[in-house]
């Protein structure tokens, strides 16, 4: 019977290498379908929700 | 430590807002750089914000997906998800302590010579509700009149919003005091609330309704750092506890989601027992304890 222990607990960092790869590809991933774009247009408009406007 | 974090907080608060020229120019910051987000809530409203809001840009990138055309790349927030998951891995609720502007303005708040309160423990999982419920699901299924989605936490909750975006653009275009109504009002009660009482209860919008803060805390078992605890040399005299900002015990509670790492309490300590570092494996437990 695998022992919990041993096995899961150091085995933490290496869950936060894999997320960090994980989450590289993802923005690497945004930046190429143009979510740098869409983000620079967003934050160069008033943002009419965040005054309260309504 | 303790000063050495007020500098860093003071030079982002004002570095990243430093878009001077709104009195002459455009009324916000409109460069390359609002493609970037800051690792903080800090409005991308504000007239000197240079970054953009992750917490607005998620909402939004959510009520874009209802609008994708068959043919086309939908926008998935991919970029922000990555880049706050990213932080989220490396350092936790590091950028709560340390880079969020609207949490240095609760620390400043919070030294009023006033009496400071606990907050009762229960209302740490708002947050987690308003990270799902707001920022995630409203803005793609809840539409408001016109049938279109909207960033819900910034039109009804958020009370940085309301103070470096909604207040400062309401005094330099009184113009558009005609257009606010319900949604002003309401985020300024909330606004004057969670000023109030950050005079007595220590970063109150961030322990109770910070989307924010709730993302980042989900990472608080894994970052590659973290608050290290020293069995051996620890008294248990609590002076841990007494400085921590989110009421956690160091001590007790290891990775506490709770945890912003402002290292009060590793400055607190006099016996070295806790430290700041990269995070490593818990050693595997002996044979003989084992097989007991």
């Amino acid at each position: 019977m695998p022992d919990r222990g041993k096995l899961s607990i150091p085995q933490m960092p290496k869950t936060a290498i894999w997320l960090v790869i994980i989450f590289t590809v993802l923005f690497i991933l945004g930046i190429n379908t143009g979510d740098l774009e869409y983000l620079m247009n967003l934050g160069n408009t008033i943002c009419l929700s965040c005054i309260g406007v309504g | 430590m303790v000063a050495l974090r007020w500098l860093i907080q003071t030079v982002i608060a004002l570095g990243t807002n430093a878009y001077l020229l709104f009195p002459w120019g455009s009324v916000i910051y409109q460069g390359p750089l609002k493609a970037i987000c800051h690792p903080g809530l800090n409005c991308y409203s504000c007239p000197g914000a240079l970054l953009s809001c992750p917490v607005g840009a998620v909402q939004n990138f959510a009520a874009s997906l209802r609008y994708y055309t068959p043919g086309t790349i939908p926008h998935l927030g991919a970029m922000v998800v990555g880049y706050l998951g990213f932080i989220g891995t490396l350092v936790g609720r590091l950028p709560c302590g340390w880079l969020c502007p609207f949490g240095f303005i609760q620390d400043l708040l919070n030294k009023a010579p006033l009496p400071k309160f606990n907050l009762w423990a229960p209302l740490k999982w708002v947050k987690y509700v308003v990270l799902v419920a707001m920022v995630i699901l409203m803005p793609f299924f809840l539409l408001d009149q016109y049938g279109l989605g909207q960033p819900w936490f910034c039109k009804l909750l958020c009370p940085a919003g309301t103070l470096l975006g909604a207040l400062p653009l309401l005094a330099l275009k009184p113009a558009l005091w005609t257009t606010v109504g319900f949604y002003f009002w309401n985020k300024f009660t909330i606004l004057v609330l969670i000023i109030v009482l950050a005079m007595f209860i220590s970063r109150p919008f961030c322990r109770i309704l910070c989307p924010l803060g709730a993302f980042y805390g989900l990472f608080s078992r894994i970052t590659l750092v973290q608050l290290e605890f020293i069995e051996g040399n620890c008294v248990e005299c609590r002076a841990c506890v007494r400085v921590c900002p989110t009421g956690v015990s160091p001590y007790q509670q290891r990775d506490s989601r709770e945890c912003i790492m402002c290292l009060k309490c590793m400055d607190a300590c006099q016996f070295q027992a806790l430290n700041f570092g990269l995070r490593r494996p818990l050693p595997a437990p002996k044979e003989s304890a084992r097989h007991t």
